[in-house]
């Protein structure tokens, strides 16, 4: 446990220095209810709420943990850790406590929100899709930071990538909107498979086919699991 | 033995050899300087020994314990790589708890330690300061100090004074040897002579991947047939062979005191003066090749 703590500590110092970072979370926790709640009424705001654990997950997995990796790995911090008896799992363990301050200071700002509209079942049904999501957001995110060679580039990347699975795939917005053949193929994008499981699973889906984005969540841990065990090694290389 | 390696060879996935044949063993209690000019193999060597790299010929052993069980091995050993940049919102005192924290220490002796280490490393009084307001020699000692706190009995610093300015580098330098004096085995790497001669029980050059030659400071000058350097300014008249031909200014080596009075009197120029050699002579002739006639 000191290991895992000792990671988490020093991989938590920057929210310490910066926790401006979170009450901007706050501004876009509440922009997006207001935008959702004028377009989409009630129905908009349980909506958002699956759209904030999906887009947390992905940003956590993809922005916070995998980004601070590949940062650890360029400055040679990560080869402290590797010549250490912290073994990966204290490691990733580890960031993944410290980033956890994000999602749970986002629950904390949608708090009003869940009892206003009592919508518990939405929470237990995101968190469903919010921990395998997390997963290949994680996986996927070191696949691709282990691979960069410039330091300046991981954020240049990690940045985009977790804007545009987010806002364009149906994450914010149902995916039943778009038309049955299309929304196959727009359901192979890892986030918006997320929020359609989640959608589904709450009753917020006009759509009911759970099963095809379950199977393709799955797929992706797989494909996660393959691309990362490529180019994530600790050590002995 | 601490530490040996024995024939360590590693070939990159490029196909380069960054080490082809490296020996030599490190004693606990004392400091094994890894020698060599840029390129040497000297950070592929620690790569190997720190299971940060496998080796593709030879072994490494830490502690009686073969790097191809790396968990145990990382149990026994810390590392300070070259050029590590701490993370810049990482304060000293912040650094060096966390560090601790992955160690195993306790949480009462984790202030006890980090404040020893913090005033060691002379870092007491920026010790809650993050990293980005420090200068590029405090964030190295951050680096140094978290290594040095640890309870590891084998330590790696790869280039830990390089950087430094010289008042730092002999604050690291004292933690050090006092790291070592308490029993700890420490390798170190450079290519500052100096600091070789300061700080090493043992040195091991390495060249081209190669072990050279190693042993004490006194031994390796040993190893050289002169115990006499002369250096002409600016010379009228020098008619003996020049070893090492600077410009304006010539060194030739001299096999005794003796040999070195009777070439000075034979040479006419702005300033001659004679000093015993070091190792960085001893470095010269055996890595250098300066004995081949190659300066």
């Amino acid at each position: 446990m000191g290991k895992i703590s000792g990671v988490a500590y020093l991989a938590s110092r920057w929210i310490r220095r910066q926790p401006i970072w979170l009450v901007q979370d706050l501004f876009i926790v509440i922009g997006f209810a207001i935008i959702m709640f004028v377009w989409g009424g009630l129905q908009g705001l349980k909506n958002v709420l699956v759209a904030w654990f999906i887009s947390g997950a992905w940003g956590m997995g993809v922005n916070l943990v995998a980004q601070f990796i590949g940062w650890d790995k360029q400055g040679k911090v990560m080869d402290m850790f590797i010549a250490s008896p912290v073994r990966p799992f204290h490691y990733v363990f580890g960031y993944f406590l410290s980033s956890l301050i994000f999602p749970v200071v986002d629950l904390a700002y949608m708090l009003v929100l869940i009892i206003y509209l009592n919508a518990w079942t939405i929470v237990l049904a995101s968190l469903v899709a919010f921990l395998p999501l997390l997963l290949v957001s994680t996986l996927i995110g070191l696949a691709i930071v282990m691979r960069i060679k410039k330091p300046t580039n991981i954020s240049a990347i990690t940045n985009p990538l977790q804007m545009l699975l987010i806002i364009i795939p149906p994450v914010f917005y149902p995916a039943s909107v778009i038309p049955e053949t299309a929304r196959y193929l727009v359901l192979l994008i890892p986030t918006a498979a997320g929020a359609e499981m989640a959608r589904q699973l709450s009753g917020l889906s006009t759509w009911h086919n759970i099963w095809y984005p379950a199977a393709v969540l799955i797929a992706w841990v797989v494909i996660g699991i393959a691309s990362s065990a490529k180019t994530v090694k600790w050590g002995m290389e | 033995m601490s530490v040996v390696a024995k024939n360590l060879a590693k070939k990159y996935a490029d196909g380069v050899w960054g080490a082809k044949n490296v020996n030599f063993t490190a004693e606990k209690g004392a400091i094994t300087v890894l020698l060599g000019p840029n390129g040497a193999g000297k950070t592929t060597t620690v790569g190997m020994l720190t299971t940060l790299l496998k080796p593709t010929k030879g072994e490494a052993i830490i502690e009686g314990y073969s790097t191809t069980d790396p968990w145990k091995v990382r149990e026994l050993i810390a590392l300070c790589p070259q050029d590590v940049r701490v993370d810049s919102n990482w304060s000293p005192k912040e650094a060096i708890r966390g560090y601790l924290m992955i160690r195993g220490f306790k949480k009462n002796e984790v202030e006890k330690i980090a404040e020893e280490y913090l005033k060691k490393l002379d870092l007491w009084d920026s010790r809650d300061r993050p990293a980005i307001q420090l200068s590029g020699g405090q964030k190295k000692r951050i680096a140094v100090a978290m290594i040095l706190a640890s309870n590891a009995p084998v330590l790696f610093l790869d280039e830990p004074s390089s950087g430094l300015d010289v008042e730092a580098r002999y604050v690291v330098w004292k933690s050090l040897r006092e790291e070592a004096k308490r029993g700890k085995t420490i390798i170190l790497t450079t290519h500052d002579m100096k600091e070789a001669e300061i700080l090493a029980d043992k040195v091991v050059m390495i060249n081209k991947g190669i072990t050279v030659v190693s042993g004490s400071v006194e031994e390796l000058k040993s190893k050289i047939e002169y115990e006499k350097k002369i250096v002409v300014k600016n010379a009228r008249y020098l008619p003996v062979d020049v070893n090492i031909d600077l410009g304006d200014r010539k060194v030739i080596y001299a096999k005794s005191e003796n040999e070195a009075i009777e070439i000075m009197k034979k040479i006419k120029a702005e300033s001659i003066s004679v000093e015993d050699v070091t190792l960085e002579d001893a470095y010269l002739h055996m890595v250098g090749g300066v004995a081949n006639g190659k300066d």
